[in-house]
């Protein structure tokens, strides 16, 4: 097991894992899936990164851009999304949703980033069972203030 | 002793009624009567290879039974499969190859028949888009390409017409605008070898402006083939729900195109309504139905989707129910689908004289339980005016998930069904293979009061 974001401090810490996270899989037993804590002493601390420089971004103010994440044609919450700029810069991260609108009806799969003006490549990824599926759009000339919609990411199986 | 005369208790007792001779107990709606008493044969698995999906159905006026399906292959990296059945009762065939691309993958077949020759449609590419929709006459013919490139959920439906096959499409201009699909369709008279240039019936965003995008189109021609009548599912924004919209199409034999009328809403607004289905009768009755979705909350910050079987018709120039009215539910159980394999109900419908039957996947139970998809069948004999209060478990396979039926009426009132049926294994999202069951209309149940008189204590 490699843990990649590391401690942020050292001293005693407890790791849990957790299988089938968003309960896709079909089990006979859903109540076995979390480990016995493991507890673990952290007493190296690595020297401090070089901060990497804040990216300047385009000034005014910014647009929303929303969509839906599809899987097989039927929207799919929780998909992890990764926005980045025509640079490779990740400016916006986070997941898809279920929401609940006014009239008490629910979109799933919905996502809303709020961004500077630009061009961006919005990826969506969401690992099912053992299968990984991905997708992504190019969304070209966002202006400042704009609220985007459909920018929908359909995400098939990866090979 | 008490001593009652003269008095009459009408009590209307439920007792199940069946036509012909046989007999059994009234069901309630949780509870389906499985196909296997009203006579179906135990389901054929056409394909054995545990890696199919959409399949679909065609009948030749001979008899004849093809089911097309999209397979992971042994030359192409997914081709289109066939197995043909004949004889009484069908007997089907071994897979048989259709597409052979061997750099391309094959996908989303829809099939037919001219008198009896097998026509088949698929969209080939890389999955999921950029693709081509392609046209083949017969297992062996030489596919021919109607249009390419073609993006999004492109799902064409074929039709014979009276001198041309007609093929209705939706999709996108780019793979980054894959969900905002226009609406398209193509035609090839049956004496010429190419198709003519596919047309755009409406653009994305014209059922309700100024967003959207069309999905699943399913289309139907009236008996004399002069009529073509289409639904699909209508996005109209990220935050808007989903509609159900209706447009008819009558043809023009001197601009040899469609004269096209206004697109018509079928849901009500406030509905989230998607993945419409639509046939005729030969009396010309228009017969659409969809899946309406219901959000229940189930606890605190948990909620389940039910999913409802919705059902208009189009007859004497009206909608039944009117359209400013709920449409009708055929079953007032709903349904709910699981998350392992994400689907939403699917249904499939064909009509034939006055019979008109529905399939649909889901599975039942309290509202977010867990819970494996079985096909499900309501028909009705009477043009679509009752649907009787039974619904029948078509797939009865409850430990596995039975998903995406595709049906067609026979000239002998039988029903041929295909459907995926998942071959069992912790991984949902694969693993398929293509079900094929035939058997006859469900027996109606008849609810008859019970009189009792005179009755002494």
């Amino acid at each position: 097991m490699w843990i990649d974001s590391g401690f942020a401090t050292t001293g005693n810490h407890t790791l849990i894992a957790l299988a089938d996270t968003w309960n896709q899989v079909l089990e006979s037993d859903e109540t076995n899936n979390v480990s016995v804590p493991l507890s673990v002493t952290v007493t190296l601390t690595n020297p401090m990164p070089t901060p990497t420089p804040t990216p300047e971004l385009p000034p005014g103010p910014r647009a929303k851009l929303s969509g839906i994440t599809y899987m097989d044609g039927v929207p799919q919450s929780l998909v992890n999304i990764y926005i980045s700029d025509t640079q490779g810069r990740l400016i916006w991260s986070g997941f898809s949703r279920t929401i609940t609108m006014p009239n008490g009806g629910i979109i799933d799969g919905f996502y809303e980033a709020e961004l500077p003006a630009g061009d961006y490549t919005v990826v969506g990824q969401m690992r099912m069972a053992n299968a990984l599926y991905w997708g992504q759009i190019i969304v070209t000339g966002l202006q400042p203030g704009e609220i985007r919609q459909e920018a929908d990411i359909n995400l098939t199986i990866l090979d | 002793m008490k001593h009652y005369t003269g008095v009459l208790i009408v009590g209307v007792i439920v007792i199940a009624m069946v036509h012909a001779t046989a007999t059994y107990a009234a069901v309630v709606h949780a509870s389906d009567s499985g196909w296997e008493q009203d006579g179906a044969l135990m389901p054929d698995n056409l394909s054995h290879t545990g890696d199919i999906r959409q399949p679909a159905i065609a009948l030749s006026d001979e008899g004849d039974v093809t089911v097309v399906w999209s397979n992971v292959g042994t030359v192409a990296p997914r081709g289109i499969f066939a197995a043909i059945g004949t004889g009484t009762p069908i007997t089907p065939s071994m897979a048989l190859y259709l597409s052979e691309n061997q750099d391309q993958d094959a996908w989303a077949p829809d099939v037919a028949y001219q008198d009896e020759q097998l026509v088949a449609t698929w969209v080939q590419g890389t999955f999921p888009y950029p693709g081509q929709i392609m046209q083949q006459d017969g297992l062996t013919g030489t596919p021919r390409t109607v249009m390419s490139p073609v993006y999004g959920y492109t799902t064409p439906r074929l039709l014979i017409g009276g001198d041309r096959l007609l093929l209705f499409f939706a999709s996108a201009d780019n793979e980054n605008d894959w969900s905002k699909a226009d609406l398209y369709y193509a035609q090839r008279p049956f004496t010429v070898e190419d198709w003519l240039t596919p047309t755009m019936i409406i653009t994305r965003a014209q059922a309700n402006p100024p967003y959207g995008g069309i999905w699943y189109p399913h289309a139907a021609l009236n008996a004399n083939k002069d009529t073509v009548h289409l639904v699909w599912e209508q996005t109209a924004g990220t935050l808007t729900m989903r509609s159900v919209w209706y447009i008819q199409g009558v043809w023009q034999a001197s601009q040899q195109d469609f004269d096209w009328f206004p697109p018509t809403r079928l849901s009500l607004a406030d509905k989230e309504s998607v993945r419409p289905k639509i046939s005729v009768d030969a009396a010309q009755r228009v017969h659409v139905a969809w899946i309406e979705q219901q959000v229940v909350q189930t606890g605190a910050g948990t909620q389940a989707t039910l999913q409802y079987v919705n059902y208009r018709r189009f007859e004497n120039e009206q909608w039944i129910p009117p359209l400013e009215q709920p449409a009708q539910r055929l079953d007032t159980a709903p349904v709910q689908v699981n998350t392992y394999r994400p689907t939403w109900s699917n249904i499939a419908i064909d009509a034939r004289g006055d019979t008109i039957c529905i399939a649909w996947h889901g599975y039942r139970g309290a509202p977010g339980v867990s819970g494996q998809e079985e096909i499900l069948l309501k028909c009705s004999r009477d043009g679509g005016k009752n649907w009787g209060t039974q619904t029948t478990n078509a797939s009865q396979t409850p430990d596995a998930l039975s998903l995406f039926p595709a049906l067609r009426l026979d000239t002998h009132a039988r029903i041929h069904l295909a459907w995926e049926e998942h071959q069992k294994g912790i991984v949902y999202t694969t693993n398929y293979d293509t079900y094929y069951r035939q058997g006859p209309l469900p027996r109606l149940q008849i609810f008859l009061p019970l009189m009792m008189r005179n009755y002494h204590d």
